[in-house]
């Protein structure tokens, strides 16, 4: 368990780690000043990592529709963007799209589970998420990954190397691993899809 | 209903190009109202959600997406949207645009390349050959160190200029279109399809895994801003500020055995565990 973690922590979070890292001052002034560029750029790597968190307060398509609203206002709103002096831009978006979510879900007359949504939102997740993430792959790994392909998915998809590393491991030309990942893929898609492995639901 | 619906959002998901892949804004416009009406297709919604979150390219694909949709949900489009945008009217079209896909499908295109999402763009292939009197290969093996490379070009999208540059494991960065600052990138013009570019090149890589950077542009970027946006913010931040300015496009490829320095102008590239 504490190699499992451990090796996530070393691989596919250690890429998560400049998401929290400042802005630097020149990308922060074109920020501010409005540059479609950089706030499409921005948005593009830190809306997941955003949803992510948000998703521990909404499902996952109103985490989704919060944080794209939370965007649309940033890309027209000169005093919004000014709140934002540096830091972490994910943790930024959530705290724009949080009030606004639960708002927009009571609104709708749903559920809201009003201490989850007190709660402050923070970057503690990932570990619980990736490992949920890994849970499933091992899963669909034992049941549904042909045996000449174990090899592959677990160094690409569960380990999250790059293709060109898996090839070189595993010393497989590249053009057969594209082949391999497009049809797992797929495999894993009508799993998920079909609800043979799914995500425990939170909360 | 259900099964346009669910089709639409299968197509939405499984597109591969940031920005040409996926729906249009107003058909997705159209799915989201139905699936805010429809428990069952929300929910196929929420699981493709789910196996998006699964795949080794996640954050990159779910950023690509998420920006897409954001988009699609700014005032412009909307008010395009109260022009009368309807989801029969989408119906009509999607089925009269797949028609045409149908009826006007290309032939094979005997290059080699493949528009990637659908649509066709600009790309370029990484082509290698291990010696000059042998004949080229794409590179989709490692390459060893004494290999030549080269590129074919399809510039569907008619860009005039192509900047070429190479990210080594060592974290640095060669030249190739403009071969030195200060000099244009390539003049591409309307190359045919598949057309090789002029040059063939021996770079002196450090071995192991290598990033080819393509951008192509409508004004000729100066190699010198590239170089300080990839200075100070790293190769994925730079390509993701330098994609705005036309299309850029990354190929990994992984250079086998070791090298001597060649004396060129090489230099770090800041954080990124791989190039």
């Amino acid at each position: 368990m504490f190699a499992a973690i451990f090796a996530l922590l070393t691989s596919s979070l250690a890429r998560l780690a400049p998401l929290a890292e400042p802005l630097p001052p020149d990308l922060l002034r074109r920020f501010h000043d409005g540059d479609a560029t950089v706030l499409a750029a921005l948005f593009k790597q830190h809306a997941p990592r955003a949803v992510a968190l948000m998703r521990r307060k909404l499902p996952s398509i109103d985490a989704e529709a919060a944080v794209q609203e939370a965007f649309v206002n940033l890309l027209s709103g000169a005093e919004q963007r000014r709140r934002f002096t540096g830091g972490s831009f994910a943790a930024f978006l959530c705290t724009l799209a949080h009030r606004r979510g639960i708002d927009a879900w009571r609104r709708e007359q749903r559920y809201v589970d009003e201490t989850a949504a007190a709660e402050p939102i923070d970057d503690e997740s990932r570990v619980d998420d990736r490992l949920a993430a890994r849970e499933l792959l091992e899963k669909f790994w034992q049941r549904s990954v042909p045996p000449a392909q174990k090899e592959y998915f677990r160094a690409r998809f569960i380990e999250q190397q790059t293709q060109v590393e898996a090839a070189d491991q595993l010393q497989i030309r590249r053009s057969t691993l594209a082949t391999w990942e497009k049809r797992l893929t797929e495999r894993l898609r009508r799993a998920v899809v079909s609800g043979e492995i799914a995500f425990v639901a939170q909360g | 209903m259900h099964g346009l619906a669910r089709w639409l959002i299968v197509r939405h998901f499984t597109a591969r190009q940031p920005f040409c892949g996926g729906l249009p804004a107003p058909l997705f416009r159209a799915v989201r109202r139905h699936i805010d009406q429809c428990a069952g297709c929300r929910e196929f919604y929420a699981r493709h959600i789910d196996w998006e979150s699964l795949l080794p390219d996640a954050t990159d694909r779910a950023g690509g997406r998420l920006l897409r949709e954001a988009l699609a949900r700014t005032p412009e489009q909307r008010a395009a949207e109260q022009r009368g945008w309807l989801w029969g009217s989408s119906l009509a079209a999607v089925a009269t645009a797949a028609l045409v896909v149908l009826l006007l499908r290309p032939a094979p295109n005997p290059s080699g390349l493949q528009a990637r999402g659908g649509a066709a763009i600009s790309q370029i292939e990484l082509l290698t050959r291990v010696a000059p009197d042998r004949p080229w290969s794409v590179a989709d093996a490692p390459i060893t160190a004494t290999s030549e490379l080269s590129f074919r070009l399809d510039n569907a999208e008619h860009f005039p200029w192509l900047l070429l540059i190479i990210v080594d494991s060592g974290r640095q960065v060669h030249f190739l279109y403009p071969a030195r600052p200060g000099e244009p990138p390539l003049a591409i013009g309307d190359r045919a399809l598949g057309a090789m570019l002029p040059d063939a090149f021996s770079p002196a890589l450090v071995p192991g895994p290598f990033t080819t950077l393509a951008l192509f542009s409508r004004e000729p970027i100066q190699v010198d801003e590239v170089e300080q946006l990839i200075k100070q913010h790293g190769l994925a931040a730079a390509l993701e500020l330098l994609g705005g300015r036309g299309r850029a496009q990354r190929i990994a490829g992984l250079w086998q055995a070791p090298v001597v320095a060649d004396g060129g102008r090489p230099w770090a590239v800041p954080d990124e565990g791989h190039p």
